[in-house]
């Protein structure tokens, strides 16, 4: 029989290329299948049930990066489900880049469909905190505007781009997240929270002293973050918040606000 | 025969004493107060960022001499590097200034797909293409020598072109990287794949071994009776390692070398001790070898990191 059928005999047929075994391999570590099976050795060393161990890995390992990523989620859900949602996030959330670090980003949105965790309404909004909290402690460094620095430029009389840190992230929530996330810090400290329905805009960043702030932000202040982060001018973005306030006091309020985005790091000027 | 000559005009002193691999629950302690390590070990990866993590790993380069080893540039990937992750490495180099920059003889990305861990490569004409390529990348993008390491593996593929150890010399005589040899995964692989430690060590060229990797694995039974060998980096260094470690000594002198320790880390002075031990038989086996004591270049006074 075997010589009847050499011409299909996978031994015999042509070298598969790399760009095949790695697509099959790379396949096969995040499904579980057996794909790359053909292009193994024909001995011991080549067994397909070795394939398990490349599997079995790359889930252990990916599950405990995101349990260090996302430990108030963990908190929430117990460690059991988060293993279940991390089961069925992996696969279809694989490791985008050779940097770990950079895994995990969509967990909030999964969170939000994945059905098993709709008795949790909030959990995509702690996700989204999590991850924002892992983007402030790991994102690049720049130099953060001083306001030397910006009375200097408002007084050369050219008008300039100020943009957020790399850290700085402005996010928005339907839930009291922060409060949940605080209330998790502390572990010994039973604590009865009350969960609100409250749409916010918070911004999470990484201040000097390498320290993960979160500020909930006012309309104007929003306002002039957007404008910043599309790439307004200065000028722009403050006349942006000065259409927007009703009245002084408004407008006093809001300068108050952004020293204190200065203070804290938050803004880096355009080069 | 005298100790490695690979080092003879390395400028940088203390790589006669073993080093660790740097690991976060080791840091402050390391910044603190200045280990007898001979030098540390950061993985590239954790250092991408800013933050507390760069502002340390600029710290311990003050303090220590660093190699830097990567886990995630995926060298043997069939469709090219990823250039941001190059050029990361690449700063990140520039920044501390390592005595050497390391990468694996793996893949661990295709397409929009990576994987935390190392995946062997077939040792085909092809991937030696496509990795001595990717060699060369890697060693333009840092503008200096690279040392590939040998790693840990539990499969082999069919039609194959040449022996891992034929593969790493041709890689060599094709782009003049060096090599990392990693004596455990020599064990690890040797049990998982079946051929003799021993004969992967003898038939490694002579002229490019720059660094020994020592580390602890874990045996697992199988269904089907075999013990696989699981590269945990979460044990002692085997009796077993310890052996062929002086039979690569022997063949390649007197050469720098690191404990990896990365599951179940212990104490600092726990990795420390088994430095310590390595340099004992550093030592017996200089003088076994009837070696010359290994000697690094002294410290030019004028010398900064910059
Ligand atoms: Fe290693």
């Amino acid at each position: 029989m075997r010589r009847l059928c050499l011409r299909q005999n996978p031994r015999a047929k042509l070298m598969p290329s790399l760009q095949d075994i790695q697509s099959a391999l790379m396949h096969d570590i995040y499904t579980g299948e057996r794909t790359s099976a053909k292009y193994l050795a024909d001995n011991m060393a080549g067994n397909p049930d070795r394939l398990d161990i490349y599997f079995n890995n790359n889930l252990l390992i990916l599950t405990d990066f995101l349990a260090t990523v996302y430990p108030v989620v963990v908190q929430l859900v117990g460690a059991e489900f988060f293993k279940t949602i991390c089961r069925h996030y992996i696969p279809v959330h694989p490791q985008p880049s050779g940097d770990l670090q950079k895994c995990g980003a969509d967990m909030s949105a999964f969170l939000a469909t994945f059905e098993p965790a709709q008795k949790h309404p909030y959990l995509s909004d702690i996700a989204k905190l999590e991850w924002a909290y892992y983007q402030a402690t790991t994102a690049a460094d720049a130099t953060p505007v001083s306001f030397d620095v910006l009375t200097h430029l408002a007084g050369s009389g050219q008008d300039f781009a100020l943009t957020l840190h790399p850290s700085a992230q402005l996010l928005t929530f339907e839930y009291n997240a922060a409060d949940i996330w605080h209330a998790h810090q502390n572990l010994t400290v039973e604590t009865e929270l009350e969960l609100k329905v409250i749409a916010h805009s918070l911004l999470v960043a990484r201040n000097g002293a390498h320290e993960v702030i979160f500020k909930h932000l006012s309309e104007h202040e929003v306002l002039f973050l957007s404008a910043c982060k599309a790439g307004a001018q200065f000028t722009e973005a403050m006349n942006n918040v000065a259409n927007a306030v009703q009245n002084d006091v408004q407008m006093a309020t809001f300068q108050q606000d952004f020293a204190a985005l200065v203070a804290a790091d938050v803004l880096t000027q355009v080069q | 025969m005298t100790s490695n000559p690979l080092y003879s005009g390395l400028e940088k002193s203390g790589l006669e004493k073993s080093g660790i691999g740097l690991r976060a629950p080791h840091v402050d302690e390391l910044i603190a107060q200045r280990s007898p390590v001979g030098f540390l070990e950061a993985h590239s990866e954790n250092y991408f960022g800013g933050g507390k993590n760069r502002a340390q790993i600029r710290e311990i380069a003050e303090m220590y001499p660093v190699t830097l080893h990567g886990v995630g540039l995926s060298l043997g990937r069939a469709d090219g590097l990823d250039q941001d992750h190059l050029r990361q490495i690449a700063t990140l180099a520039k920044e501390i200034d390592p005595l050497f920059v390391s990468e694996h003889l793996t893949w661990s990305g295709y397409s929009h797909s990576h994987v935390p861990d190392l995946l062997p490569i077939p040792f085909t004409n092809e991937s030696l293409d496509v990795f001595a390529q990717h060699v060369n990348d890697f060693q333009d993008a840092v503008g200096r020598q690279i040392l590939v390491e040998n790693p840990s593996n539990y499969l082999a593929f069919a039609d194959l072109d040449y022996s891992e150890t034929d593969f790493l010399n041709a890689l060599v005589e094709k782009t003049g990287c060096g090599l990392l040899l990693d004596i455990n995964n020599i064990a690890v692989s040797a049990n998982n794949l079946g051929y003799n430690p021993e004969d992967y060590i003898d038939n490694i060229r002579t002229d490019a071994v720059k660094q020994f990797h020592l580390a602890g694995y874990e045996v697992k039974p199988q269904p089907d009776g075999t013990n696989i060998y699981l590269d945990t980096h979460g044990l002692p260094v085997y009796p077993e390692v310890w052996k062929l470690y002086k039979r690569a000594l022997k063949r390649f002198g007197d050469t720098p070398t690191l404990i990896e320790w990365d599951t179940d880390i212990p104490a600092l002075n726990v990795l420390e001790a088994e430095a310590a031990k390595a340099d004992v038989i550093r030592r017996e086996a200089e003088a076994e070898n009837g070696h010359a004591p290994f000697v690094p270049a002294s410290k030019p006074e004028s010398q900064t990191h910059a």
